[in-house]
């Protein structure tokens, strides 16, 4: 078994040498890599990843002169097609979704002990779609389809949340009241309402209050959400 | 006919009672006469001149006045006519020392308000006006007794300047705080957490060809404590200023700090962006997330509600944050005029959101909920 994994060569991003060795000594005894590089910048690690074609690249995001996920993009662009794992000081599960969408392999924190990176690179090595420290297989696909949810905020229309006053912005609205109307009533001014309406037709992903009139109308979840239907 | 006993001689006609009564008006109209001729009518006369003299008086008092104002003072009939102007109106304001000009011809930048209301109702009003390159706070006094409007032109413009280097300075001044922020959490982040990660890979090292049983505890006890050490570094770097705001931009700071906060205080955070998706101005990025911050802590602390949104739009140049929460909500005027309006840090956001010569609006009541909707402008737009 080490011996298929021995051959691998290694490159290791990151702009701090001492972490550079650290990683190096850190790993060296695992087996699974014969040879390493370094590069402390995106530029040579361009160079590098080129002409030393190596199977892994250990990417840390905060580098000198462009950010980590913009640099697997510009791998990936560039057409490497081995294995990226990003290793880095940052936990934020927005991290681990950046380097995800850039094209890494997996994400581990740096301060992963030596078993948990042993462990990812025989995940990847393995064809995981994307590795996250303890995470199965499913566990991530549902991270990742989370965070797409939120970004492309297709978010279902039972789970969109309404502020008290967005919800009786739009009642009175759909109730055929005016804006202004709707203003007195709740002692805001116009421009206030304004603020909720625009608010309330992001939420619903509508262009206009017809649509998201049309929305409510048809719809038995907001009619009850709205009250209008017990 | 012979003599008739009705023929009147010239001495009968002299001592007729008729005559008498005669006389004797004629009498009391000269006497009249001349009472009137050698008493009241100089006595008018002298009134008339003693007027004249006092009014003079006055108005060379009052040009005296004005003459002694450093500051340039006007008075117009209520046609808005030049009755007076004082030397330093004639020096700043370029006005001519002879009375007459309408004042709207010989300073187009003072509007034209309808004197003859001014001095009927006595009217005291002000502006601030810019004459010749200089701020002016120019008073208007109508005064009906005299029948003149009196005008004074106080300079600010020093006041102003200053008040707006002032301003500049305090942009400056948070402009360096948040970068020396920016730099402190860099370098922790960056520095000594990331030496403190090669120690500990080094512990484990030591770990890893312990063979001594006394070794193996005190190596895992490091670990741990450097483990310890690293993650509160990263806190008080995240505090400081969050890496992840200059690397991918308000969106993904303010969805990772919704999520954050949420997990930490147990309540349900939901965030939600518009038109986000670019970068914005540093400094209206920056300014957006304390914002959130700041009242995501009022919300954690204070309001008790189960949850709160954030959310983000942003139309052409401008963008707006609402902020809400399911609190118990606050009755808003009452909280207004109490001192805690500084502890809750609202203070400080009204000042910041009259940096941006943006908007604030403050919505609650009790049991209701807080809303806050704040606006701000784009500056490079």
């Amino acid at each position: 078994m080490s011996s298929v994994v021995s051959k691998r060569k290694l490159l290791i991003v990151d702009d701090h040498e001492m972490v550079r060795k650290g990683i190096w000594s850190l790993i060296k005894d695992l087996n699974s890599f014969s040879e390493f590089r370094e590069a402390s910048s995106g530029a040579e690690t361009i160079k590098i990843a080129a002409e030393y074609n190596p199977d892994f690249i250990f990417v840390d995001i905060s580098l000198p002169d462009i950010l980590g996920t913009e640099l697997i993009q510009k791998l990936r662009d560039s057409g490497y097609k081995g294995y990226i794992l990003v290793l880095t000081m940052h936990d934020e599960e927005e991290y681990i979704y950046r380097s995800f969408k850039a094209g890494a392999s997996g994400f581990l924190p740096k301060s992963s002990e030596k078993e948990e990176i042993e462990k990812a690179i025989y995940a990847i090595i393995g064809g995981i779609e994307f590795y996250i420290r303890n995470m199965n297989r499913d566990q991530v696909r549902a991270f990742i389809a989370n965070y797409d949810e939120a970004y492309k905020d297709t978010l279902l229309l039972e789970n969109v949340i309404l502020t008290n006053r967005e919800r009786e912005v739009l009642l009175m609205l759909y109730r055929g009241h005016s804006m202004e109307e709707a203003a007195d009533a709740m002692s805001l001014s116009t421009r206030t309402i304004e603020v909720y309406r625009t608010n309330l037709l992001a939420k619903y992903r509508c262009k206009n209050m017809q649509e998201l009139f049309y929305l409510v109308r048809s719809n038995e979840f907001l009619l009850r959400k709205l009250g209008e239907i017990k | 006919m012979g003599d008739t006993e009705f023929s009147l001689t010239f001495v009968d006609i002299i001592f007729s009672p008729v005559s008498y009564s005669v006389l004797l008006v004629t009498f009391i109209y000269a006497t009249f006469y001349y009472t009137i001729k050698k008493g009241l009518i100089p006595l008018e006369q002298k009134h008339a001149e003693e007027k004249k003299r006092l009014e003079r008086e006055k108005d060379e008092l009052r040009s005296l006045f004005s003459d002694l104002d450093p500051n340039p003072v006007v008075q117009t009939d209520d046609q808005g006519y030049i009755l007076l102007t004082n030397q330093r109106a004639q020096e700043v304001l370029r006005l001519p020392p002879e009375k007459g000009g309408l004042l709207f011809d010989l300073l187009p930048e003072i509007p034209r308000i309808d004197v003859g209301l001014y001095i009927r109702e006595n009217r005291n009003e002000s502006a601030e006006l810019n004459i010749f390159g200089e701020h002016y706070l120019v008073y208007f006094r109508g005064l009906e007794r005299l029948n003149l409007l009196q005008i004074y032109f106080n300079n600010i413009h020093e006041l102003k300047t200053n008040e707006l280097k002032v301003k500049e300075l305090t942009e400056h001044m948070s402009f360096l705080q948040e970068h020396e922020r920016e730099r402190i959490s860099r370098e922790l982040h960056d520095g000594l957490s990331q030496s403190l990660t090669s120690a500990k890979m080094l512990a484990a090292k030591i770990f890893d060809i312990k063979d001594s049983p006394q070794l193996a505890p005190v190596c895992d006890e490091l670990t741990k404590e450097l483990d310890l050490t690293i993650v509160s570094l990263k806190d008080i770097a995240l505090n400081l200023r969050p890496k992840m705001l200059n690397e991918f931009g308000l969106d993904a700071t303010l969805r990772s700090l919704v999520k954050r906060i949420s997990l930490a205080s147990g309540k349900t955070g939901e965030y939600q962006s518009l038109g986000l998706e670019g970068r914005l101005d540093w400094k209206l990025e920056s300014t957006l997330y304390r914002m959130t911050q700041e009242l995501l802590n009022n919300i954690v602390k204070h309001s008790g509600a189960e949850s709160f949104s954030v959310q983000v739009n942003r139309e052409g140049s401008r963008v707006i944050l609402l902020v809400s929460d399911s609190g118990r909500g606050f009755d808003f005027k009452q909280y207004q005029s109490s001192a805690t309006l500084r502890g809750y840090g609202l203070f400080n956001l009204k000042e910041q959101v009259a940096f941006f010569n943006g908007r604030l609006e403050v919505i609650s009541s009790p049991g209701q909920g807080t809303d806050v909707i704040i606006e701000l402008l784009e500056q490079n737009k």
